[in-house]
């Protein structure tokens, strides 16, 4: 299982000039996203700040793990017990010691699984070119990469796991408060010259309209999240404020916001959209309120142990 | 500031209409802003490439290194004066080889290309991410259908003041890959040339800045040039997570497999033989409003 990743108490040993001390993580880790040039120190100390609000580090991993154990339960209840890794991108396990782990496990050959639901070349293809590399890294000491799981933005498993989470976001709410409530569905923004060669827009796009039919939500409007502030180009529109914006000229007083682009809370959901959004929304008088990512939800990892099945 | 022609005296300080403290301030700008500071670059530091990584990169760049000096030649005619001229020819005569053997930037970019893994026949034949070729007709279009201050931002304070700290980045990440001095001149050669470029096109940018409008029409060129940029590195990065997925996974679809052709050098290169038939207009962001003075 390959993904984004996020920090976690310990250093990461990859910057030269990191301080090595606690609380280091959440720069370092900013960093390598960015790019560690002093240039844009500026710029990963605001981010950074997002995670040192929030304790210093990400979930990110952890509820990555738990997906990971609960789809290997479930290809052992499914009789195709297999060992899991989990591989990030931009914070330890890295992917090279994930496919360590699991050839000194014995294991020959791996399926890759990219945590991302939505495709474009700074999610898909770039995992799977991380894949790459650390088989190559390893050499004769990697298992084969044999398959790569099929994308799942329109499955039903994954639509289904989205709609339980709306509905237990509104969990005591009559039917008439869903349907008058506003449906806002959410994922990371990319920067345009990225969006204009994949289809991460219109999957995207996709996935909120199959989750909204499944929610039963007449209306439903899709926002992007995370731009950076400073950027000079266009990325993803519209954006979160923009759309909460009309929402309220619209005199929507309460909106129901699903991170469905992405796959756990962790700091951009929990920050952007708990903090940031709330507050953007509270100004404009409406209250927001937001359904919990899929996460290990049953559906969603069945799903995932049925396409793995099918390689 | 290096020897040789210097045309005209640099404007007075305490006259210059606030000429100085405002290329000051844009190179602040400049230095900061996410084209130059791109994670594409300055990733190389912890995150090592590869020189296939470069063979992508460079067959993308390369199409810039040979239009820049067009940029000049078509901005040249657009020059209201023998002085502004000056300024200009001397950067192009550079540019062209003076003070690199003789050998213009694309000659010298091309051995860069080879180290990188490129057969000479293969350098004009790839197909260009459109990020790059929107980089190349925005570019053309300043300098040839905006006021010659926006001209001259564009080449002046949006590549010359900005390539040195890019390339500074970039020279990083290619020693990290493993190329030696050699392969790698250009980046080295072009990044001394380009801190006298800037210096040279910094005194005709004080000449004429010395209104809040020449100002506003110098940071806009700027703007949009380093827009462009951040653009283009967006585009070379789609390009180098794509290839290099699909020469190591060629059974799976790449994101951009649905995504619409594109040109070849050659392609683009016919296309611009005339720079006043322009194809259409970028969807570019408006650049941001100018900040407030202290």
């Amino acid at each position: 299982m390959l993904g984004f990743g996020g920090p976690t108490p310990g250093c990461c040993e990859r910057r030269s000039h990191c301080s090595r001390q606690p609380g280091c993580e959440a720069e370092c880790f900013v960093a390598g996203i960015l790019g560690d040039n002093p240039l844009r120190a500026q710029r990963v100390a605001q981010i950074s700040a997002h995670y040192h609000e929030l304790g210093g580090f990400s979930p990110y991993n952890e509820l990555t793990l738990a997906q990971a154990r609960a789809l290997a339960e479930e290809l052992a209840r499914r009789g195709r017990r297999m060992p899991i890794a989990c591989g990030f991108r931009h914070w330890r396990p890295w992917a090279v010691t994930a496919l360590r782990q699991l050839h000194e496990q014995g294991c020959r050959a791996v399926a890759v699984l990219v945590m991302a639901p939505h495709q474009s070349t700074v999610s898909w293809d770039w995992y799977l070119k991380l894949a790459a590399e650390a088989s190559e890294e390893l050499g004769a000491g990697s298992p084969h990469l044999a398959g790569v799981v099929a994308p799942w933005w329109q499955e039903a498993g994954f639509i289904s796991a989205i709609t339980a989470r709306l509905f237990e976001a509104t969990a005591g709410w009559s039917a008439e408060r869903r349907q008058a409530a506003g449906l806002i569905f959410t994922a990371h923004a990319i920067p345009r010259p990225v969006e204009q060669t994949s289809p991460y827009r219109s999957q995207f796009i996709q996935t909120a309209a199959l989750a909204a039919a499944a929610f039963g939500h007449p209306a439903h409007q899709i926002a992007f999240q995370s731009q950076p502030q400073d950027s000079g180009i266009p990325w993803s529109s519209p954006d979160i404020e923009s759309v909460l914006t009309a929402a309220a000229q619209q005199g929507q007083r309460e909106v129901l916001v699903c991170a469905a682009g992405f796959l756990v809370d962790h700091t951009e959901v929990l920050y952007d959209l708990d903090r940031e959004a709330v507050q953007i929304a509270a100004r404009l008088g409406i209250t927001l309120v937001r359904a919990r990512c899929v996460h290990d939800h049953p559906d969603f990892i069945a799903m995932l142990a049925a396409r793995i099945a099918t390689l | 500031m290096s020897e040789g022609v210097r045309p005209g005296a640099p404007p007075d300080h305490a006259t210059d209409g606030g000429a100085r403290a405002f290329l000051r301030a844009l190179r602040q700008e400049v230095a900061h802003h996410p084209a130059v500071g791109h994670s594409l670059l300055g990733r190389g530091k912890i995150d090592p490439r590869a020189r296939a990584d470069f063979k992508i990169f460079s067959g993308q760049h390369y199409a810039l290194v040979g239009t820049f000096t067009r940029y000049l030649e078509l901005l040249l005619l657009q020059a209201p004066s023998s002085q502004a001229k000056l300024w200009l020819a001397r950067v192009l005569i550079d540019e062209y080889g003076e003070r690199s053997d003789q050998e213009d930037h694309a000659t010298h970019y091309r051995r860069f290309m080879r180290a990188c893994g490129w057969d000479e026949a293969q350098m004009d034949q790839v197909r260009l991410h459109p990020a790059v070729c929107s980089f190349i007709i925005e570019h053309l279009r300043l300098v040839t259908q905006r006021p010659f201050l926006v001209g001259l931002g564009a080449v002046g304070p949006g590549h010359e003041w900005a390539i040195p700290a890019m390339f500074a980045e970039i020279i990083t990440g290619l020693e990290r890959a493993g190329f030696a001095p050699a392969e790698i001149g250009y980046f080295t050669l072009h990044t001394a040339q380009d801190v006298d470029h800037a210096n040279w096109l910094e005194e005709a940018l004080a000449v004429f800045a010395t209104t809040p409008e020449a100002q506003a029409e110098i940071r806009l060129g700027c703007q949009l040039s380093l827009a462009a940029r951040e653009r283009l590195w967006w585009g070379i990065s789609d390009k180098l997570n794509s290839e290099r997925m699909l020469a190591r996974f060629p059974g799976v679809r790449s994101a951009t497999h649905d995504a619409p052709g594109e040109m070849t050098l050659l392609e683009l290169r016919a296309l611009l033989q005339r720079p006043w038939d322009l194809p259409a207009p970028l969807d570019a962001a408006p650049p941001p409003a100018l900040p407030a003075r202290s």
